[in-house]
């Protein structure tokens, strides 16, 4: 009895003096999801082909890609992005707006971001032909903007 | 890291110990009846300070104090403060407070005539009353294309509390007049927290680092005083 509670004790001891680390699984910062439509027709998808999108002064995050779904981070140091879409050589851009709210996660993710109150403004309408944000806060990877094209 | 040193060392010192007394009990002979001392033990765990000096982020302090009650059974308590600045990946806080823990220890080894050692299992209640202040963080976004800033907040969250069971399994070893050595660790469990809005308890003074399950352990290295009262079969 005396002995295993010796070796229990050393053997716990021993355990916990390597210190587990852990990883961050949980999902952080949320991107902005906008689906492309047929103008003619709302409710079907149509890819947007020779898309090239890129926020202001920034790289491009897509290249050259036919899509009727794209993904993109909005800047989590100001509260609003202005992005470039480029279909076929004909550019758009427009300024997403946002409030910013800080969520804590978990030892290992820390804090992340969701956007709220999102709103488009100072749109162009070269290519694109209507625009329309159908979820208002980014909490989630769902559609948050339609665009119609 | 130099922390993991230190835990292997009192590790060593834990085995060490343990084996001493193991081995005095195989040549035990129980033919002369002694009596035994009872009395409040007065002591403080040296694990803290030494912990500060490699770690200036961690300080603490914790005193010790039983007092047996019938030939097996001590009464015990445990006090301290605690203060620890903790660095995470995405964010640093601060954790600052005091705490109590209440409860008491059955003595499983039989000694030696005029010999007063113990291994022990216990039980503690514990509470805690602390502060934490969230200093700077850094929204974790995935990838790298927007450049990401570490915000500074020094946000205070006090009167924050916390309550958990514990059970300890530890020893004691006398060795000199009424001076012991003791080494023990402690199991945790949760049982209810205050937590602060939008942030979590992820160290509680007392408790210490509160993993994901909302279970704790820690461990204590002592040295007590005993202060005898009186003799008794």
């Amino acid at each position: 009895m005396k002995k295993t509670i010796a070796s229990l004790i050393v053997f716990i001891t021993l355990i916990t003096s390597c210190q587990k680390d852990d990883f961050c699984i949980d999902q952080t910062t949320p991107q902005l999801i906008i689906r492309f439509y047929d103008d003619a027709e709302p409710t079907e998808y149509k890819s947007a082909t020779g898309l090239y999108v890129w926020a202001n002064e920034l790289d491009t995050i897509y290249n050259n890609v036919s899509t009727d779904s794209i993904a993109i981070p909005l800047n989590p140091s100001i509260d609003f992005t202005v992005y470039h879409l480029t279909s076929e050589t004909i550019e758009d851009k427009f300024t997403i707006n946002y409030n910013r709210k800080e969520i804590f996660v978990s030892r290992s993710c820390g804090y992340k971001y969701n956007f709220e109150n999102i709103n488009l403004t100072e749109i162009n309408n070269n290519w694109i032909l209507n625009t329309e944000v159908t979820n208002q806060t980014v909490e989630n990877e769902t559609e948050h903007i339609k665009i119609l094209h | 890291m130099k922390q993991s040193i230190l835990k292997y060392y009192i590790s060593v010192l834990v085995v060490l110990t343990s084996f001493s007394v193991t081995a005095q009990e195989e040549t035990r002979s129980d033919t002369i009846k002694s009596k035994h001392t009872y009395g409040l033990r007065l002591g403080v765990d040296i694990s803290k300070p030494i912990i500060s000096i490699f770690n200036n982020d961690i300080k603490g302090l914790e005193l010790l104090a039983d007092y047996r009650i019938h030939k097996n059974i001590y009464a015990a308590i445990e006090l301290g403060t605690y203060d620890r600045e903790t660095q995470e990946d995405y964010f640093n806080f601060n954790t600052k407070g005091s705490f109590v823990k209440i409860g008491g220890n059955y003595n499983l080894y039989e000694n030696w005539p005029n010999m007063n050692n113990e291994i022990f299992v216990g039980f503690r209640y514990g509470f805690s009353s602390f502060t934490q202040t969230l200093k700077t963080y850094t929204p974790n976004i995935e990838g790298t294309y927007f450049e990401e800033n570490t915000i500074t907040v020094n946000q205070e969250f006090d009167n924050l509390s916390a309550q958990w069971a514990e059970i300890v399994i530890g020893l004691k070893v006398e060795t000199l007049d009424n001076v012991y050595l003791g080494a023990s660790i402690g199991l945790k469990k949760l049982i209810n927290e205050k937590e602060p809005e939008n942030f979590k308890n992820l160290y509680i003074p007392g408790f210490e680092r509160v993993f994901s399950n909302n279970t704790g352990f820690s461990f204590n290295y002592s040295i007590s005083y005993l202060i005898p009262i009186y003799k008794r079969k």
